[in-house]
């Protein structure tokens, strides 16, 4: 391991014992705080519904109250006021809220697209009025991250579950944005992951998107040992995976994510409309130098800076 | 209250029906340093990889074909089952130089010097990629990885799944079906067992090597193999993979001299079992043990007929005291020359002859036979310590145990052991420079100890391109045939008798001197690597002067067993291997070499192309299509190498059948420049192999599932 990727690592380890979490796994050094937008408002009627006090969630909520001093934190099983809108950190909040009746707009935060969608499903009338920040990286990122790494346009696998097949369409439109050829697998009852792994084994790389269907804790160590033994490259889908083993993967801090937010609620302040979920928009990339090295690939500064920040144009 | 993000989503569970977010999951390290492998940059040496991949597109059916792709690599096949394989060539007699290993375990099997090419317990479906690498590497593997080393590995039974099967049938009587199933033993166990049939009438006309007259189809072979691999995850630290070959063959032959009455066909059998447990201590130390068997069986019987005074014993007395007066006797001269005693029994034998009279010229048939078994138990320890971020080892010893039993080449059971001690480390001082240095210790019972050191600097010039300064020396230890033969015919079945008994030895005989030493090559190489992943292209180059000595070039012969160091070799020459990979599903692959063999002794030059090519190129396409064609030539060379050219087009669809089934027809189709193809046998002795027809087919239907 090179010694920039071990500092990179620890860097991150200490972040994570300081924090408890990972912020979805996604965190790294520790970033500043962005200045708040001098036409950020400030909301009476914002509520701020976390499910603990966590470290994390401390952090969490403290950069938000920055950027929304009158916003109320608010117990996740505690019922809002029925037209607040509603910020939902993490899933257990999220599904609190979802359960409760109300008539304001809830915001999913650092809630896996896979998680967001199951808890959404499952509501009522209010899933309407929800939106959300996903916590994984996007995969439109994640393809040009790809791009980057390979220099060059290299067949790019991808494997979906069931609760990610929705993410189809929105990964097609990133292979054409990028032109980089998408080979979807799905993975679908009776599959096994290496079945999918056998069949993806003449793509050079691999987009790992979190489903918990095709990885989990028992076959991450599989798909890692299996592609690189194949000589693919496995991109995403947290700091830990690429920790782990995977090539490199963009992620967010949570400072990141939170201007997003804030971005959205500007904006339907604005103009009174709740945009479809997204994916993280602002972002910066860990790679692990160890592994592009024993893959043969050459990184570049341009890889190892690829990032979108606040502010950025 | 408490967490953070981990209950995040373990409050989502059961809500959403699900296991735990992957998001969530903290991995422990699972490509350590000790797992990684060198990148190209930083290799001590050049080496091709050829991936299973490169394997189906370019139609490549058996190991030795798949070693054409190698530049540089000397493919002579004299009849269906008896390729002669040496990279940069020189002996195509006793392809000895060069070590096969099959997981770890080496194929080459050091009692006999060979390595069974056509029937190695590997099905080419097993394959996941074959890494070769071209110059010597016994400083990594030891003695007999002199010129290079063909490391074959199979396919992790993690990464297959389900079932597959494969037929196909061709040209020349081409029948092969191979099917395999991989799953899952409880929850730590994963296996792969394939079995596979193959046959073929290989050549039309294959010469005899004795009397080179022609066999027309009398060169079949049938192969039957089963393997079988598991891994198990006894902890999170501990692994333990098994693997079982079994293969027999059998294979037809056709006759060497013209005493052979009926063709000495060869009936092989192979059993080989290893266990590997690897053992992680941390992210940077790790521990392997692999112990293997592997035990080989050659029966090759046949009914020879000759004149009765062949098994006088009074001329095998003579033979063993002066051959040239038994030759003298034959061809009806005068012996002289040797020694009183020669003379004395000289005479024994003349008189035993004619006290026979006519009886002596009779003709008498029997039995004989070149039967032999090899065992070898192997165990090796490894430990591989990254030692920092620039400095990495790897260390080991190892225990061998040969033992081989054959009564016609050794009169009884020869056995030899051999101990073995090696490191190697990488050292990297900067990020664009790293040092390779290490070597192999190795003493056996027969010959001695030897030593083959490496020192390799590889420097990065830039992101993209590097070049490295080589040297190393590496061994050939003598095998148990060349240091302890012991050869002589026993004809059982005698008819009529000889002296009244039903078996007799055949008066020409054998025996090994034992006094031979290591032979020995001193390897310079200045290389280049480029890697310009925007054109996806890699390219290796290098300049190489190899000069090899104390070589054993004679050609062992029961009339002829000589051995001696006296060899001497020099190649010298330019190798070029490109390797493109393009997103739109073109890919290449090129080599050529240029060689200069300046030896000593016409032997070492009998495999010999002073100019060799190989060319690739395949195409994906989004439809399942695929082609791919591949073209190989190597120049012919004074004393009846032929040049070979071939050229093979390769195309096939895959079709999805239902989510998981695969289902893949193959069309190929072989031609080959020259319908005949010539090889050096001896000096001044050709074979020359061929078919009725330079255009071969084959079709294939690959079924996955």
């Amino acid at each position: 391991m090179s010694p920039s990727a071990i500092v990179h690592l620890q860097t991150r380890r200490r972040w994570l014992a300081r924090a408890g979490v990972l912020l979805m796994g996604m965190g790294a050094a520790a970033a500043r705080p962005a200045p708040l937008p001098a036409a950020t408002r400030d909301r009476r009627d914002l509520v701020i519904a976390v499910s603990d006090s966590g470290e994390s969630t401390r952090k969490v909520v403290t950069d938000l109250r920055r950027r929304f001093p009158r916003a109320q934190v608010s117990d996740a099983k505690a019922p809002a006021s029925r037209r607040a809108m509603v910020i939902a950190v993490g899933p257990v909040a999220l599904r609190a809220v979802m359960a409760e009746v109300g008539e304001g707009r809830v915001v999913s935060v650092f809630t896996s697209s896979q998680v967001y969608h199951s808890i959404i499903e499952t509501a009522g009338e209010r899933r309407s009025a929800a939106t959300a920040i996903y916590a994984e990286p996007s995969p439109a990122a994640q393809l040009r991250l790809v791009g980057m790494l390979f220099k060059r346009p290299v067949r790019t696998a991808v494997v979906l579950g069931g609760r990610t097949a929705f993410l189809e369409p929105s990964l097609q439109r990133a292979s054409a944005a990028t032109q980089m050829p998408l080979v979807v697998e799905n993975y679908g009852a009776g599959d096994s992951i290496n079945g999918i792994l056998s069949r993806t084994s003449d793509a050079p790389a691999i987009l790992a998107i979190p489903d918990s269907l095709v990885y989990n804790s028992e076959n991450l160590r599989t798909v890692l040992l299996t592609t690189y033994r194949n000589g693919q490259a496995v991109v995403g889908f947290s700091a830990a995976l690429v920790r782990a083993g995977a090539l490199a993967t963009t992620y967010s801090e949570v400072e990141e994510i939170n201007a997003q937010l804030e971005e959205l609620v500007n904006d339907y302040d604005g103009n009174g409309r709740l945009p479809e979920p997204q994916f993280p928009k602002y972002f910066r990339t860990l790679i692990n130098e160890d592994v592009a090295r024993s893959l043969n690939l050459v990184v570049d500064e341009i890889a190892r800076n690829f990032a979108y920040r606040p502010g950025q144009r | 209250m408490a967490v953070g993000a981990l209950s995040f989503f373990a409050g989502s569970q059961s809500h959403a029906g699900t296991n735990d977010d992957p998001l969530s999951d903290e991995v422990s390290i699972v490509l350590t340093p000790t797992r990684l492998k060198q990148s190209i940059a930083d290799v001590p040496g050049s080496v091709t990889v050829i991936t299973a991949d490169m394997l189906d597109k370019y139609g490549v059916r058996s190991v030795p074909e798949a070693l054409r792709l190698v530049p540089g690599m000397q493919v002579t096949q004299l009849s269906n089952s008896e390729y002669r394989i040496n990279y940069h060539g020189t002996n195509i007699y006793s392809p000895r130089r060069l070590n096969v290993l099959i997981d770890g375990v080496s194929a080459y099997r050091s009692a006999f010097a060979r390595v069974d090419w056509a029937a190695l317990p590997v099905s080419i479906d097993d394959i996941q990629r074959i890494e070769v690498t071209r110059g010597p590497n016994s400083a990594s593997y030891g003695p007999n990885s002199m010129e290079a080393i063909v490391n074959i590995i199979t396919k992790d039974p993690h990464a297959t799944d389900g079932a597959a099967l494969r037929v196909t049938g061709g040209s020349r009587g081409q029948r092969e079906a191979y099917v395999r199933y991989a799953g899952s033993l409880g929850e730590s166990t994963r296996f792969r067992g394939s079995a596979e049939h193959s046959q073929n009438e290989g050549f039309n006309q294959v010469t005899s090597f004795g009397h080179l007259s022609t066999f027309p189809d009398h060169d079949a072979a049938k192969t039957n193999r089963f393997n079988w691999r598991s891994t198990t995850e006894l902890t999170p630290r501990d692994q333990v993979d098994v693997q079982l070959s079994l293969v027999n063959s059998d294979q037809e032959q056709i006759a060497s001299d013209q005493y052979q009455t009926t063709f000495p066909d060869v009936r092989l059998k192979e059993n080989d079992l290893s266990v590997t447990w690897r053992h992680t201590v941390s992210a940077s130390q790790e521990f392997r043990v692999q112990a293997y068997q592997s035990e080989h069986q050659n029966r090759e019987g046949w009914v020879e007929c000759v004149p009765a005074f062949a098994f006088l014993p009074e001329l095998g007395a003579l033979w063993k005291a002066n051959p040239d007066y038994v030759r003298a006797i034959i061809a009806g001269a005068q012996p002289r020359g040797g020694t009183a005693q020669d003379n004395a029994l000289a005479v024994q034998a003349l008189l035993a002859i004619r006290l026979r009279g006519a009886a002596a010229f009779q003709t008498t048939c029997g039995n004989a036979n070149n039967d032999y078994r090899e065992r070898r138990r192997d165990i090796e320890l490894q430990h591989t310590y990254v030692v920092s971020n620039s400095l990495r080892l790897v260390s080991g010893v190892g225990l061998r145990r040969d033992e081989a039993v054959s009564e016609t080449y050794l009169g009884g059971t020869v056995g030899n052991t051999t101990r073995r001690a090696f490191v190697n480390a990488e050292y990297r001082p900067f990020d664009s420079m790293s040092i390779n240095a290490g070597g192999f210790y190795q003493k056996d019972k027969l010959t001695g100890s030897s030593v083959s050191p490496r020192l390799a600097l590889n420097q990065r010039l830039n992101a993209n391109n590097t070049v490295r300064f080589v040297v190393s020396r590496a061994d050939r230890m003598p095998d148990i045939i060349e240091q302890r033969a012991d050869w002589s015919y026993l004809t059982t079945n005698v008819t009529p008798p000889v002296n009244s008994s039903g078996s007799a030895y055949f008066a020409q005989t054998a025996q090994a001197a034992g006094n031979l030493t290591a032979e020995k090559m001193l390897s310079r190489e200045v290389g280049y690597s480029g890697n310009f992943p925007q054109y996806g292209l890699m390219i290796d180059a290098k300049l190489f002067d190899d000069e090899m000595s104390r070589l054993i070039s004679e050609r062992l012969t029961l009339d002829s067993f000589k051995p001696t160091n006296n060899g001497e070799v020099r190649l010298r020459g330019a190798e070029l291997q490109a390797d493109l990979d393009l997103a739109n599903g073109w890919s290449g692959h090129v080599g050529y070499t240029r060689l200069s063999n300046r030896s000593n002794t016409p032997m070492e030059r009998t495999q010999y192309s002073k100019n060799s090519a190989l060319f690739g190129v395949a195409r994906q396409f989004d439809s399942g299509w695929r082609a791919g064609l591949s073209v190989y030539w190597a120049s012919a060379a004074p004393g009846g190498q032929s040049r070979y050219g071939r050229q093979d087009l390769t195309v096939s669809k895959s079709f999805r059948v239902g989510s998981r089934a695969t289902v893949t027809p193959v069309l190929s189709v072989s031609h080959l420049s020259d319908r005949l193809t010539s090889a050096v046998y001896d000096v001044d002795r050709i074979l020359v192999n061929g078919y009725s027809d330079s255009t071969r087919f084959a079709a294939s239907l690959r079924v996955s599932y």
